[in-house]
């Protein structure tokens, strides 16, 4: 417990230390948010893919809100560790990687969420009139477990992701690829409803709606009970795939690694 | 030697530097092709996924603040076709600022005998973006006709003047956001809050009101694809070139006295 703390604590002080980068971080996510809200705000259409302009509104502040505690990317912490040779002093320590990893992101998202909610509160009260946010505490508590899976399906994605490193330096077309996915499949240009029928069924399996649309459908009333059930059998199932391909990507990779030096 | 002669050796001197940087990045280019064609192929995937998205939003929008789909598609193939090149030639140099200006590696590139704010901007080429060029200005070339039947070759001589004074622009205003690490050195993200400034130039300037709207006329943002965009639709006026090439000129300047000022701040690397 008290290692675990350290390397939180680790990532606090150093989100402290470093106060400009962090801001720039939540500065960059907003102006993100602010475009989209523009965009929508200047749509001549009252009902936009199921969704009325004001619901639309709340569909993205909704999502840059959740973004603080989904926003897992540890993709860039592997492959700089890996190409950098940094990972070796996690082999040959006790300490397990993945776990240092994944406490480092939890310290800096204790940051995050508090610099993100002022944020979000100052967007909440400039845009409230225009914005549709039609949550119930019971919708509050389902995406409970959803922003679980959400959390472990992105970090699983990205650790697996930064495995690429071990064969392949370059590998940012990875994180690239990442990217257009979930912003395509994961409902973060656009909501998911925007999809023709013909596709929907597919589109609502795949993994990238689990770490992103799947929360805000539950709370906007998209979801029913049974397919909220199911989305999370579902969720969780790829949760399973990704902690394999993970575990499969890092001892593949570790077998191939060299470094020198040291 | 005249003030003019004294200039166009100068600007022979920068064009036989950039030939020069041109051919050694193509050589490192075709040593890891692999990572070419990958690079290039993910480039053309965020493309495809970039229209893929404007369809499916205007399959459920009429119009958005009066531009329907086929406006929204110029208006997008316009962006792309600036933006890559910007990205091409000058967006790996710019990104770079706060590296070298942190590891003291700046000193490498003032103690070369040529303009160093020259030599920092176009430094790396980035061919990945070239292939997508290639397709981009095929549909650059036969796209507009649908939308505006009257263009002609001296529209498209302007246009392609506008974006180029966009591109300039665009160059000038990164170069003095990444130019902050002169004064801030740990602050690396910088570069990455251009990105995100320059997403607002993606949409047309008319969906925006208010302050923002006056930030992306005040900035040069709304000359990187909306203006040229208007004149390919023949809703373009002079005093939008007018105003193009004075935003232009303003932020040149404005990008060399952030340089003047930032070596002044920059400590370098060695004693």
């Amino acid at each position: 417990m008290k290692k675990s703390w350290a390397i939180i604590k680790k990532d606090i002080m150093y989100a402290l230390v470093e106060k400009e980068i962090t801001l720039l971080w939540t500065l960059n996510s907003a102006m993100e948010l602010a475009a989209m809200l523009l965009v929508w705000l200047a749509s001549d259409s009252a009902n936009i893919g199921g969704y009325t302009k004001p619901e639309l509104l709340g569909y993205y502040f909704t999502a840059f809100v959740l973004e603080q505690f989904l926003g897992w990317y540890i993709f860039w912490d592997l492959r700089h560790d890996i190409a950098d040779g940094t990972i070796s002093n996690f082999l040959v320590k006790p300490v397990s990687y993945l776990k240092f990893v994944f406490l480092s992101n939890v310290g800096y998202h204790i940051i995050k969420i508090v610099l993100h909610s002022s944020v979000s509160l100052i967007v909440f009260l400039i845009a409230q009139g225009a914005m549709s946010l039609p949550f119930t505490f019971a919708g509050l508590l389902m995406i409970l477990p959803a922003m679980l899976i959400s959390i472990a399906i992105t970090f699983f994605i990205q650790f697996a992701m930064g495995c690429v490193t071990f064969f392949w330096t370059e590998s940012y077309f990875v994180a690239d690829l990442h990217w257009m996915l979930l912003s395509f499949f994961g409902g973060k240009i656009f909501p998911l409803s925007f999809f023709p029928e013909a596709f929907r069924k597919l589109i609502d399996y795949n993994p990238f709606r689990f770490a992103n649309s799947f929360m805000i459908e539950i709370l906007y009333g998209r979801v029913s009970n049974s397919e909220y059930m199911v989305g999370l059998l579902v969720g969780f199932g790829w949760v399973i795939f990704f902690v394999l391909l993970s575990m499969f990507a890092w001892r593949r990779g570790l077998k191939k690694y060299s470094a020198f030096g040291g | 030697m005249s003030f003019m002669k004294q200039q166009l050796k100068r600007i022979k001197r920068n064009a036989r530097l950039f030939i020069a940087f041109f051919r050694n990045c193509l050589v490192r280019e075709m040593e890891f092709r692999m990572n070419f064609f990958i690079s290039s192929f993910s480039a053309i995937l965020w493309s495809v996924v970039s229209f893929g998205s404007i369809y499916m939003i205007f399959s459920n929008v009429e119009s958005i603040a009066g531009w329907n789909l086929e406006e929204m598609i110029l208006m997008t193939l316009v962006y792309y076709v600036t933006n890559v090149i910007y990205r091409a030639f000058f967006h790996s140099n710019l990104t770079k600022i706060p590296e070298l200006v942190r590891d003291g590696k700046m000193d490498f590139v003032l103690l070369m005998p040529v303009d160093g704010k020259f030599a920092l901007t176009t430094r790396y080429v980035s061919f990945s973006q070239f292939l997508r060029l290639v397709v981009f200005l095929f549909f650059f070339f036969t796209y507009p006709q649908k939308l505006n039947p009257d263009l002609n070759i001296f529209t498209y001589f302007l246009v392609i003047f506008l974006m180029a004074i966009g591109i300039w622009g665009m160059n000038n205003l990164m170069f003095i956001i990444n130019a902050y690490t002169f004064w801030k050195p740990r602050v690396w993200n910088i570069t990455f809050i251009g990105d995100r400034l320059k997403q607002f130039s993606q949409y047309p300037a008319d969906i925006y009101s208010g302050a923002v709207k006056a930030f992306v006329y005040i900035f040069p943002l709304a000359t990187y694809a909306t203006i040229p965009t208007k004149f390919l639709l023949g809703r373009g006026n002079w005093q939008m070139i007018v105003y193009s090439v004075m935003l232009g000129v303003t932020f040149s300047l404005l990008a060399k006295v952030v340089w003047h000022f930032g070596l002044k701040k920059y400590e370098g690397a060695s004693s």
